[in-house]
């Protein structure tokens, strides 16, 4: 028998290893020391976790464009009307008058629109307030800004009325415009209103009277289908045969909103006006809360007003005002439009819907008035910074002022003062109006807006 | 007919006794027997001496075969023992090769009935210690140098290759050679060792000779040197020998035309196998790659004399020989054999892994029979189902997206290029790098058939079951009892969802929590007592936690603690310095992003997603749940019986101390999740300051909830005892826990994937622009929004240089700072300001502006007025201008870092070297 080679052993297939054993207890002491220890500090960690304050708002290193070059459109009407341009700092620099640097002092105003221009460097300080008064009766509003839409309530379009509606197109291309007018008994008809043709750098002037004539007050509607125009609505009308002409520019707000807020009740003897204007295809349910210093309340009666579609609905606010509140907010379940209107004998002082601003606003006043602000906190509670400031600039006074939530806060301004700038505590926290008071006790609402000319130039940032 | 044995030994000690008595058994003894020697330090010479007597031809340790025969053959011929006589043979002897006993007779009658034009007879060649197994029935060499015997590997002896064939070479263990020939032609001394057979064959053949193989005669062989047991300088380094000898011996012998690619594909060639060698971990084979290509090429002339000498010798053309080479696509069979053996040494790793664990438990049962009574594999298959029907509202309709998630793109071609190129086209352009998560989203993607959607579509819509597979994994390792494992796992894969993480598409948690048991699995291993296992376990823990630090940078900081803490808590037994090794791999993997740290810090703390995309904020109590709050969180009652689970878990007192290390982990994670939720961070491509997402920390926690829980309830026997306290807070604690997986699943099922992820096309821009912008880098369209009377009192801008964003995009957005020139550009329009503007615009790339729905008036009008903007088509609603500038990219600079592409090799680098490391050992590694 052959004698073969004998195998030898050779690694097979890895043995699998065993699994590790199963670890020892260890420490159970330490364990059981360790172990209160550890719960409590893990609770303690996400009870910190838990309670986090919110983060929020911009940081600082946002590319964001605020201080663009800014304009504004002002236009006469009331006799002895005139606009002041200036700076919250003092002077003018920066800030021109129809292409020529402006000067110190009030520039009378004409038909013809007067066109204000804020370079960068002087935007975010600028103003440019028109104002004219008379025997018992002050008008004072903010120049107009070219928008893309405008509400002007108020206006009237009879004989005894004459309004005057100004479209002004600063711009370098031409602007389509539609204007459509609302009055107590629904839509006025207008001709030649509709793709209306403002040419670039030009403007146009249309009496109501003869475009839109209606009894009552009315509501104008511009609406921009390109370009953008400034809208100026000046009514003058005699509150009597014998007696002189009173005139007023009617304060533009924009896009109607369904919740306003009208900031700045005159608390004297007058007796106020809500005009509600309700451009939709359907009646508009509108409720009303009053502001006071202690937050917002419903009014006694407690009531809600129809407002009919494509009309402009006149609510007598007098019987509503005995716990003379400041400021009144207008809720509806369609988009509305509404200015307040104090009367007092025979001075109106037309108030739009206070807006609210961005980290600053400023408002200017006319040259001989004093003024008391009103301050309203839509959502919660805030301290606004409140700087007084004269003609030269100079600072006339700082005070902080606390608005509570939902409620309104009164700071009588200084004497002297020209402009007055409000620091909110956060953009949007805060809506404030001006009301200047003339000689005679006449007052005007000047609102208090974005730093800068006009409220309506947005901040540019990047999108994310 | 007389026959010369020539026995060449070294160090062949272990195998001569048997060589010996085999040719003591054989039926023809040779009639001469000359033993060479070639200075072996073993009992070889005395074995020899003992067999054959005095007289063995010693030679020095470094003579190879070739020279051994000779000086044989001289010593022979000096001696008077052969002459060269036609009729005279030579039977070439190894001393680790033991002929059948009937190997000579068969041979030499082969020989004697053999044509005179065959100058050679060689045996079959059978596997020693195996005996059955075949090695050799003749052997030829292929084209890539490999020695080829058309045997499978492995196959066994059964007759079915007993045919006598010409073959152009036969071994020279037992080869009977002619006398005459071997003189005249010999053996190549440039081959000592390796591939001096068929050189021989070769270049007999190219005389016009022949070499038969005689089946019937066996040998059996133990390949000594080629299986590296041979002890010997000359064998030393046998890989590298082998090699270089194939690759001369290619070169030496091949068809002069081919001789040029030849050159060339043995460089290339050997380039790349030694790189293939690298992944498979095997560096020596790698180094002796590249050696013996060093060898073959560091002396050309050497080469070139061997083919002047063949040349001059051949009677025959290059032509008549290749019949008896390797045909040209047999390299290419090898490398798809290759494939299916990796696939089926994957097969047979899983196959083993079975049986392991079949051997533990004892259950010797089919796999199918395993699987179908299995609660796991119905687990796995029901969550499948389950997540199928949960995602019903995700079928159809358009790209995934929504929340912290932007849709994915076309092709995986995108995700390749953010991550390669150090300059991108998204946007305004920028050359920031993009996040380290792209490589392997890349790679999946790419081998997803080439759709980055289906990559999404796995993680988000099967999240779960992605989830419940690594748990299950982890958790049968730290439990015995399955169902426990089970309910953990299905608890634990809830937690994306339950969480709000998968309704708010967000990337890193899902990721993360799908990464998560996986690195868990891997560290245990690190605590294993075999060493082999602790470097594979070091290393997939590194893999894992470059993964998951790509997709959760903020994870680095508990690898960074797992270093010094490691050993400490007694939770690996691998020292701090080869610790490092885990948060070095993750650092050196995010390495290309890590650059845009510098400019946006913030974004270290972010996952993977788009940030500030929802602004959540959970109380306490959501936080202890397990639930980030925002759109589709579930309810934290349904979760929060985890904690208090985890709670009773302490109690036990022979688990506590796991139990304590578990509540050690969630403390880390709720640590992180106080820091994360307490710090605001600013980036600077978002407007808003903003608390980063810290939903893979909410994970971690739950997770450690989890894993206390089944530590606690592994084994445990207090339904066993008497009635006591013990009874009721198990019992409790049962519930409690019992709460998550249960009510979670239906919570899932009613509640679905939950929005703001959905289906639907994404129209950013129109159609028209978004065709111009992707064919044109300089025909992008400026977005804008916002704006008085259209929903937000600011104007935003963004350029869009396709349709939409996707995924990788918001990565590499998220740290580029806005262009202050566009912003300066579009305040001058809103402003009146300058009528450069449009030059501005176009200078930047920019054809188009459009402003979706709802526009405002102020933005509308500002630009119907501005001059070198005029009015566009747009959807309805919607405003566009098209600028009238040509657009060109003249305000752009584009460029990135010279060092992006090294740190992208980089990467890549330490991906290949993780996964070469953490992948299985092969048998001779391990042992």
């Amino acid at each position: 028998m052959s004698q073969r080679p004998t195998p030898t052993p050779t690694p097979g297939r890895r043995r699998a290893e065993a699994r590790p054993p199963k670890q020892p207890a260890g420490k159970p002491r330490l364990a059981l020391v360790a172990a209160p220890v550890l719960v409590v500090l893990l609770a303690a960690a996400l009870w910190c976790a838990g309670t986090a304050p919110r983060a929020g708002g911009l940081h600082g290193g946002t590319q964001e464009t605020s201080s663009l070059s800014r304009s504004v459109s002002c236009v006469g009407g009331p006799a002895g009307a005139k606009v002041v341009v200036g700076r919250t700092t003092g002077g003018s620099t920066g800030v021109s008058v129809d292409n020529h640097p402006a000067k110190p002092g009030p520039v009378k105003l004409g038909a013809t629109p007067t066109r204000v221009v804020a370079a960068r460097s002087a935007a975010a300080t600028s103003y440019a307030v028109q104002s004219a008064s008379g025997q018992g009766w002050l008008a004072a509003a903010p120049c107009a800004a070219p928008q893309s839409e405008s509400w002007l309530l108020g206006a009237g379009g009879v004989t005894a009325h004459h309004g005057v509606l100004t479209l002004d197109n600063p711009r370098a291309g031409d602007a389509v415009v539609n204007v459509d007018v609302f009055g107590p008994g629904g839509p006025v008809k207008v001709s030649g209103l509709h793709g209306l043709r403002v040419p670039a750098g030009q403007s146009l002037r249309l009496p109501l009277q003869k475009v839109a004539s209606a009894n009552g007050d009315l509501a104008v509607h511009v609406t921009a289908l390109r370009g953008l125009v400034a809208a100026n609505v000046a009514d003058q009308w005699s509150a009597s045969v014998a007696s002189s002409e009173i005139g007023e520019w009617l304060p533009a707000q924009g896009t109607a909103q369904r919740r306003l807020t009208l900031d700045g009740l005159d608390d004297g003897d007058s007796t106020a006006t809500l005009l509600v204007a309700n451009p939709a295809a359907k009646t508009a349910l509108v409720h009303l809360r009053l502001i006071g210093g202690n937050g917002s309340y419903a009014p006694a009666p407690d009531k809600t007003y129809r407002v009919a579609p494509h009309t402009l609905h006149p609510i007598d606010l007098s019987g509503l005002l005995r716990s003379h509140p400041s400021g009144i907010v207008v809720r509806s379940q369609l988009p509305v439009a509404a200015t307040l209107r104090n009367v007092d004998r025979v001075d109106e002082a037309e108030g739009a819907p206070a807006q609210s601003f961005g980290g600053s606003g400023v408002a200017p006043l006319p040259p001989g008035t004093t003024g008391r602000l009103s301050l309203v906190a839509p959502s919660r509670a805030g301290k606004a910074t409140v700087t007084g400031y004269a003609k030269s600039g100079r600072v006339l006074g700082r005070r902080t002022v606390p608005v509570k939530a939902h409620a309104s806060a009164q700071l009588k301004l200084w004497p002297g003062t020209r402009s007055v700038a409000v620091k909110a505590p956060a953009p949007g926290s805060l809506l404030g109006t001006v009301l200047v008071q003339g000689a005679s006790s006449t007052t005007a609402a000047i609102p208090v807006r974005s730093a800068g000319l006009s409220s309506d130039v947005p901040l540019v940032r990047p999108g994310w | 007919m007389k026959i010369t044995a020539l026995l060449v030994s070294h160090n062949g000690a272990r195998w001569l006794p048997q060589v010996m008595s085999a040719l003591e058994e054989s039926s023809r003894r040779p009639d001469t027997v000359l033993a060479v020697d070639t200075g072996s330090d073993d009992e070889s010479v005395a074995i020899l001496e003992g067999a054959f007597g005095p007289g063995v031809l010693s030679l020095p340790a470094e003579t190879g075969y070739p020279d051994a025969v000779r000086a044989g053959l001289e010593k022979a011929a000096k001696a008077g023992k052969a002459g060269a006589d036609d009729d005279e043979w030579v039977w070439l002897l190894h001393d680790d090769s033991a002929p059948d006993p009937d190997c000579l007779e068969v041979l030499a009658t082969a020989a004697a009935k053999a044509a005179p034009e065959v100058a050679a007879v060689g045996p079959k060649l059978r596997e020693w210690p195996s005996l059955r197994r075949l090695l050799e029935v003749g052997v030829t060499m292929s084209g890539t140098g490999r020695r080829e015997t058309g045997l499978e590997t492995g196959e066994y002896d059964q007759g079915q290759h007993d045919a006598v064939v010409p073959v152009l070479a036969v071994n020279t263990a037992g080869m009977l050679v002619r006398r005459r020939v071997l003189e005249e032609v010999g053996l190549d001394p440039e081959l000592p060792i390796f591939a001096n057979d068929i050189d021989f064959g070769w270049r007999l053949a190219r005389r016009g000779l022949g070499v038969h193989v005689e089946p019937a005669a066996v040998m059996f062989h133990v390949e000594a040197a080629h299986r590296g047991i041979r002890r010997g300088r000359l064998v030393e380094h046998h890989h590298r020998e082998e090699r270089a000898a194939a690759i001369y011996t290619v070169l030496a012998n091949g068809s002069r035309r081919a001789h040029p690619i030849r050159m060339l594909r043995f460089l290339i060639g050997g380039l790349l196998r030694a790189l293939g060698f690298l992944l498979v971990r095997d560096v020596p084979r790698a180094r002796a790659e590249l050696a013996a290509v060093e060898q073959a090429y560091a002396r050309p002339g050497r080469i070139s004399a061997a083919r002047k000498t063949r040349r001059q010798a051949a009677t025959v053309s290059d032509a008549e020989v290749a019949p008896l080479l390797a045909p040209w696509w047999m390299p290419w069979r090898h490398g798809l054999d290759f494939v299916t053996d990796f696939f089926r040494a994957v097969r047979s790793i899983g196959r083993d892994e079975l049986d392991r664990r079949r051997d533990e438990k004892g259950d010797h049962r089919p796999l199918s029979a395993r699987l179908v009574r299995s609660p796991a594999a119905w687990s796995v298959l029901a969550s499948i189902v389950l997540a199928l029907v949960a995602a019903r509202s995700l079928y159809g309709g358009g790209p995934l997206h929504g929340g912290a998630l932007l849709p994915a793109p076309g092709g995986p071609g995108h995700w390749w290029s953010l991550w390669a190129q150090s300059w991108h086209w998204v946007g305004g352009g920028t050359g920031r790098p993009a996040p380290a998560y792209l490589l392997p989203l890349a790679v999946i993607g790419t081998v997803l058939i080439g759709k980055p959607s289906l990559v999404i579509w796995f993680l988000f819509v099967l999240t779960v079951p992605l989830c419940l597979v690594g748990a299950l994994r982890f958790l049968r390792r730290i439990t015995t009892n399955r169902w426990i494992a089970v309910l953990g796992a299905i608890a634990y894969a809830l937690l994306p969802v339950l969480s709000g993480a998968v309704a708010q598409g967000r990337l890193g948690t899902v990721a993360g929590a799908v990464l998560l048991p996986w690195l868990a699995t891997a560290a245990l291993g690190l605590d294993s007592d075999d060493e082999d296992r602790r470097a594979r376990a070091l290393w997939r823990t590194a893999l894992i936690g470059a993964l998951l630090v790509a997709f959760v940078p903020f994870a680095i900081f508990p690898l960074l603690l797992l270093v010094p803490l490691g050993r400490f808590v007694g939770i690996t037994k691998v020292g701090p310095v080869r610790l490092a090794a885990i948060p070095l791999a993750a650092i050196l993997f995010s390495l290309p992003w890590l650059p845009v740290l510098a400019h946006a810090p913030g974004a270290g703390l972010l996952e993977a997603g788009r940030p500030a995309a929802i602004h959540v904020h959970p109380s306490s109590w959501d936080l202890l749940a397990g639930v980030a709050g925002g759109p589709g969180s579930a309810p934290f009652w349904l979760t929060v019986g985890l904690a208090a689970a985890a709670l009773l878990s302490l109690i036990r007192t022979d688990t506590r101390t796991r139990v304590a290390r578990l509540w050690l982990v969630a403390l880390g994670a709720a640590l992180c999740l106080t820091v994360l939720l307490r710090v605001t961070v600013t980036l600077p491509a978002v407007p808003d300051q903003f608390h980063p997402w810290a939903g893979f920390w909410l994970v971690v926690l739950v997770a450690a909830f989890i894993t206390a829980v089944v530590v606690a309830a592994d084994g445990n026997d207090a339904f066993r005892g008497r009635f006591g306290w013990r009874q009721p807070v198990a019992g409790i604690a049962a519930v409690l826990a019992l709460v998550a997986p249960v009510g979670g699943t239906a919570w899932w099922l009613v509640h679905g994937t939950g929005t703001p992820l959905h289906r639907s096309q994404v129209h950013r821009i129109p159609g028209y622009m978004a065709a111009l912008g992707e064919a044109r880098h300089a025909d992008a369209t400026l977005v804008l929004t916002g704006g008085p009377g259209a929903g937000h009192p600011a104007l935003t801008y963004k350029v869009m240089r396709s349709g939409h964003e996707v995924v990788g995009d918001d990565g590499v957005l998220t740290t580029t700072p806005a262009d202050t020139h566009l912003a300066s550009a579009v305040g001058q329009v809103i402003g009146a300001e300058s009528p450069s503007a449009a030059h501005v615009l176009a200078a930047h790339g920019i054809t188009y502006v459009y402003a979706p729905k709802p526009v405002s008036g102020t933005v509308a009008g500002s630009f119907d007025a501005t001059a070198g903007f005029t009015t566009a088509s747009a959807p309805h609603g919607g405003r566009a201008w098209r600028i009238s500038p040509p657009a060109n990219l003249t305000a752009l600079a584009p460029g990135g870092s010279w060092v992006h592409p090294l740190l992208i090799a980089l990467q890549l680098l330490v991906l290949l070297g993780l996964v070469v490391l953490a992948a299985p050992s092969r048998k001779e590694m391990a042992s």
